[in-house]
This record gives structure tokens, C-alpha cells and sequence, in this order.
């Protein structure tokens, strides 16, 4: 990975270690205990660069590019799940939109509020009856004057409770559905959007997870985000880029669980000697290790790749499912290394077993990311066939 | 006299706990082991950028004199909000002593300047002489604020506050002048992302012993007044006492001495 790192970046990851020990390792067990991260912890991120880390400099950001991101999610990843689903749902899926699709005035009217937490944001496309089939919402948008009008309801929506901005997905054409019949719009919370009670999960528990409403919600025209019926290829590019950033996430933790293990193993006694002498702990070690060998290059490569202005819709998936199912497996035999005391809630590797399990649902299912691959490497496929 | 321009002399020092000796140089092997900003210096950035804000500075310029690796605690403090830099590097500088240093220091300052306040840390963490600062401004001819953890323009002076081993005290110097920060200073700000990106673009001026007007033999090994003799590792060795659980008066004799230290 030197290959790609550049000075900055490895003073980047440098600066995000220092921050991520001082300020955050303190307090995640007690966020995960309130099932709350206070809205000014995550405000205060900030100061160091973090709620921006994609939006470019002259709009008050970080202008990190996605190898920043990817650094800044995992090392947080590594530590804070919680906070790593709420920084990717804000300056992830929740700020990209407006990088790939939006207006001038549109990146000028938010871009500097998201960067400097003046304005939280969320993304909300999944509804009760939409989920894997997205294609299938039914929040609808009607033209009314100058505005359009949001009705409907969406679900599972990360920092629901404490975003100000939503990047909303609704139906403007019913007859077209997704093909053209999708639009999708920044929408202010101040204009309207009601909130649920926010949701009992297994794990990230202090992610703020809701429903959100739209009952007759006005959104004027200027806030319709890319084109009017393009809406679902919007969101389609938002999620490439999300998956990414979640998938170095996964990458932090599985890095943080190798590392809990080697601590333990290597003076947890039994018989007289280290349990790290047993080759079947050896054993764990190393397939944790070398799969934490591909994810780190999976990632950062993909990331090389965004940055390079390439499409990364199938390395993307394949970073999503495999850089989360291999988190789980690895955090499983964390959990195993660590014995009872992995079973216990006194020590970060049970909070992390809890966090880790979501990242194989949300964002695309890890079947939604099968699908997308074969869908992929299919028309790979079918184009050279054309061509011989 | 307004406050214009702040240096900070700043150095880049060991950053593992147990560093290699190079007993046959007698020096820390300094090749293998990552550098970091030493930690007085951390709090010597703080306080110029905490003053640059007070005094309405225009600049922060942080210089350091050693191997090609002290660009790395150069480009730090610079992602920690500093806006220049000046790094002299020259291969003639190699094991210089207290004396050495702080002419390079003292010229490289005058080179940059003029700057109205100097800060150095109070000592490195490896050499730990403390006598750097107090030389730099004898060579500059300047007063000396040392151990300083609060420093303010006022009028056309500096009001610092200082800790010593006796205790506090406050005091006013004279423009331009020369402080010593140790960790009494604020707590040292983490570099920003933005700080980060922007660090690599702000002006970073090299400078080779031939830029200073200096003599390669009045400086380094060769103009080395004091010689190292021999270095060897510190022998850590901590005062624990085990105390046997079995025994019926073991709780009596933990109790016993932690009273003893006033800790019940």
C-alpha cells in the first residue's frame, strides 16, 4: 500500500489515529451503553477536517479525495462503529449527491454547512416496502407551481434524527418508474420532515437509525438534485462510492479485532503457556491477517480508482461484500481467541461483534452486491463476445 | 513593536520508547527509528499560533536544523496551522553539540527574520540539556522568557507567565525577544485535514550551511566543543513491592502503605 500513500496521507492517517485515541476511544462504550452519540460530538469532528473530508477546499472541506476518506473511515471504523455509520451516511451518502450531481448554487448553498456541521445530512431511498427492490418506492413528488410536493414515508434511515439535509428519493412519474420516473431532492428538515422514534438495533447502537414522514412537504424546484427522472442513476452512483467507504470501515475493524487477538493471545496463559503457541490460534491468526491483506488492497485500490475518475460500481460491490462478510468472520474469531472474555460486554470485541453484523445488510444487501457483480462481469462478458 | 513574524525552532526526536544506541558513535542510531516532534516544541507551535491569533501576526515560520527526516516534523507543524517553514540540512552539521546548534539556529533565524518573538522548547527529549534556548538568545542578543506557559502582546511588550522549579511568576520582555516552552504551555492543537492537504503547498525554504555564511569547521564534530565520551541505554528498573496475599497481615500492610503515601 506505499504504493499509493502519499506523504499526506500518511500524516493524514497519523493525525486521525492521535484524534480517534484522545477524543473517541473514551467514549464509545458509553455511547453504545446510551444508544446515543450527542449531536455536538459528531458537530465537533468538524474542527479537524472530518465532516468534509470529500467536499473540495474552496467550499470549506477537506478535499481529502476518496483514499482520505477511505483512511479517515477506517481508522474510525477501527474503533467507532456507530460513528463511522454516521460519518459515512453524512459526508458519505449524504454529501455525495450533491458532489456528483448538484448545481453551483446548490453546492454553494450547502457544501460549506455540511463541511462545517452547521448541517447534518442523511440519505433516504429504502422504504418499508422497498428495500433490496428499491425500484419499488412509493414517497411520491408532484409538481405544484414553483415546488414539488413530497408525500410518503422512508425507513432504516441513518442519522434520521439528527439530519438537517436528506437526499430524498421519490417517485415523479409513476408510468416510468425507476426507468425515469424516479427524481431525487435536497430536502431541508426545517420544511417539514417528521421523524420517528428512533429504532432498538443489536448493534451500532448509538447511530441514530428512523423513520422519516413527508406529509405534503413543499420543495422548491431549485432543490431537485441531477434531473428531473434520473433520479434512481443518482442514487445508483451515490451507493458506488458508499459502499466503498464502508467496506474500509469493515477494513478497520477486522484490523482492530487482529489486533485485540495477538494482545490476547499472546499473554492469555493456558497449560502453561501463551494460547498464541497453539497452532490452532496461529491458524486464526493468519487467515485473519491475509484476509485483512486483500481488504486493505480491495479498498485502497478502489478508492485509487475514484479518485482516478473510473467507474467503480463492480469493485465497489465486490469491496462491499467482501470486505464486510470477511469484518464478521474475523471479529467471530476474535470473539473465539478471546474466550469468555470475548462473550463479555467489559471488552470492545463483543460491541464490535454486534456492530459488524449490519454491514452485511445495509447499504446493499451483500446478495443485492452478488447480483450487481454477476450483473457486471456478465456484460464484461457479452461486450467481448460482440466484439470476437 | 508590533508582533509581524513568530519562529519556533523545532526538532524532530526519536519516536520509539527503546531506541538503538550506537555505542561506537556514541549516539542514538538515529537512521532506524521514526522521528517525531519533540513534545516541548508541540506546545512551543501552540503558543506561537495561540499568539499569531492575540498579536494579529502575520506569520508562524518553524525551523529546524537536522537530517532530511526532520522535513516530516517541518510538514507537521505546518499541518498544525504554521505558515512557513526552514529546514537546514547539511551533512557537516552531524553530531554538533549545544554550541553548534544554537549558531546554526541563531543564523537561520536572522536568515528568516525578521522575527519579533522566537520560541524553542525547553529541551529535546533525547538530549535534554535544556541549554538551546538560553544560547539562541545570547547569539541573538535578546532577553530570555524561559519556561513560558502564557505569553500575550501588550502594548509594544510581551506579558508572559513562567513556571520554574520555585513556582510562578509574570513578567514583562522587551520586543524582540527569545522564550522557552515547556509542557506547562497549552495543550498542543492535532493537525486538520485541511492543514494536512494545504501543508505541502506552503512555502518550505532549504537551507545548506554555505547559505549561512557558516564554517563547516566551526560547526558539527568538528567545531564540537564537548565531546560525548560514551552513551549507554537507561536501565529502567520500577520500586514495585510484592507483597504475599497467603500471609495474615498482607491487607493490613497494603492499607499500611498506601496511607503512609496519602493515597486512602
Amino acid at each position: 500500500m506505499e504504493l499509493i500513500f502519499t506523504e499526506e496521507h500518511k500524516m493524514l492517517r497519523q493525525m486521525v489515529r492521535e484524534y480517534v485515541d484522545r477524543e473517541i476511544r473514551p467514549v464509545v462504550a458509553e455511547h453504545d451503553h446510551n444508544e446515543e452519540i450527542p449531536r455536538e460530538f459528531i458537530v465537533k469532528m468538524a474542527e479537524q477536517g472530518f465532516l468534509g473530508p470529500t467536499i473540495p477546499e474552496e467550499f470549506g472541506g477537506a478535499g481529502l479525495g476518496e483514499i482520505g476518506f477511505c483512511i479517515l473511515a477506517e481508522e474510525i471504523g477501527r474503533v467507532h462503529s456507530a460513528l463511522g455509520t454516521a460519518l459515512g451516511a453524512h459526508a458519505g451518502i449524504g454529501t455525495t449527491g450533491i458532489l456528483l450531481d448538484g448545481t453551483p448554487e446548490q453546492k454553494a448553498k450547502y457544501l460549506p454547512k455540511l463541511a462545517a456541521g452547521e448541517m447534518l445530512a442523511a440519505f433516504a431511498l429504502t422504504e418499508p416496502g422497498a428495500g433490496s427492490d428499491a425500484a419499488a418506492i412509493k414517497t411520491r413528488a408532484e409538481r405544484d407551481g414553483d415546488d414539488w410536493v413530497l408525500n410518503g414515508q422512508k425507513m432504516w434511515i441513518t442519522n434520521g434524527g439528527i439530519a438537517d439535509l436528506f437526499t430524498v428519493f421519490a417517485v415523479t412519474d409513476p408510468a416510468l418508474g425507476a426507468k425515469g420516473g424516479v427524481t431525487a431532492f435536497l430536502v431541508e428538515k426545517a420544511w417539514g420532515v417528521e421523524v420517528g422514534a428512533k429504532e432498538k438495533k443489536m448493534g451500532i447502537k448509538g447511530s441514530d437509525t428512523r423513520q422519516i414522514y413527508f406529509k405534503n412537504v413543499r420543495v422548491p424546484k431549485e432543490n431537485v438534485l441531477g434531473q428531473v427522472g434520473l433520479g434512481f442513476v443518482t442514487a445508483m452512483k451515490i451507493l458506488d462510492m458508499g459502499r466503498m467507504i464502508l467496506g474500509a470501515g469493515s477494513l478497520g475493524a477486522a484490523r482492530e479485532a487482529l489486533d485485540l487477538s495477538i494482545k490476547h493471545s499472546t499473554t492469555r496463559i493456558q497449560f502453561g503457556k501463551p494460547i498464541a503457541e497453539n497452532q490452532a490460534i496461529q491458524f486464526y491468526l493468519a487467515e485473519m491477517a491475509t484476509r485483512i491483506f486483500a481488504m486493505e488492497h480491495m479498498v485502497y485500490y478502489t478508492a485509487w480508482l475514484a479518485d482516478n475518475h473510473q467507474k467503480v460500481t463492480l469493485p465497489g460491490s465486490m469491496v462491499k461484500l467482501f470486505c464486510t462478510e470477511s469484518a464478521s468472520w474475523i471479529i467471530n474469531k476474535a470473539v473465539q481467541i478471546h474466550g469468555g472474555m470475548g462473550y463479555s460486554a467489559e471488552y470492545p470485541i463483543e460491541r464490535m461483534f454486534r456492530d459488524a453484523r449490519i454491514c452485511e445488510i445495509f447499504e446493499g444487501t451483500n446478495e443485492i452486491q452478488k447480483l450487481v457483480i454477476a450483473r457486471e462481469v456478465l456484460r464484461e462478458h457479452a461486450k467481448h463476445a460482440a466484439k470476437v | 513593536m508590533s508582533v509581524r513574524s513568530i519562529a519556533v525552532c523545532i526538532k524532530s526526536v526519536p519516536a520509539e520508547p527503546d531506541v538503538a544506541i550506537d555505542r561506537v558513535a556514541t549516539r542514538i542510531a538515529r537512521e532506524e527509528v521514526k522521528g517525531t516532534l519533540n513534545p516541548d516544541d508541540r506546545h512551543a507551535v501552540e503558543l506561537a499560533l495561540q499568539l499569531k491569533a492575540q498579536s494579529g501576526a502575520a506569520r508562524v515560520v518553524v525551523v529546524s536544523m537536522g537530517p532530511e527526516s526532520a522535513r516530516e516534523v517541518l510538514k507537521e507543524a505546518l499541518a498544525m496551522g504554521a505558515d512557513e517553514a526552514v529546514l537546514v540540512s547539511d551533512p557537516a552539521l552531524a553530531a554538533s553539540d549545544v554550541v553548534g546548534t544554537s549558531t546554526v539556529l541563531a543564523r537561520a533565524l536572522e536568515k528568516s527574520g525578521p522575527h519579533e518573538v522566537v520560541m524553542l522548547g525547553s529541551r529535546s527529549l533525547e538530549g535534554q540539556t535544556g541549554a538551546v534556548p538560553g544560547m539562541v538568545a545570547e547569539w541573538l542578543d535578546r532577553p530570555l522568557g524561559p519556561r513560558v506557559r502564557e505569553a500575550r502582546l501588550e502594548g509594544d511588550e510581551l506579558a508572559i507567565a513562567c513556571v520554574d522549579a520555585e513556582g510562578a511568576y509574570a513578567a514583562r520582555l522587551a520586543l524582540p525577544c527569545v522564550l522557552s516552552v515547556g509542557r506547562e504551555a497549552p495543550r498542543p492543537r492535532l493537525a486538520t485535514a485541511m492543514g494536512v492537504m494545504k501543508a505541502g503547498r506552503k512555502p518550505f525554504l532549504q537551507l545548506a550551511l554555505a547559505d549561512l555564511g557558516l564554517d563547516p569547521g566551526s560547526v558539527g564534530k568538528a567545531g564540537a566543543l564537548a565531546r560525548l565520551m560514551a552513551v549507554s541505554a537507561a536501565e529502567r528498573q520500577r520500586k514495585g513491592k510484592t507483597i504475599d496475599a497467603s500471609r495474615p497481615d498482607a491487607l493490613r500492610e497494603v492499607v499500611g502503605k498506601l496511607s503512609a503515601r496519602g493515597l486512602l
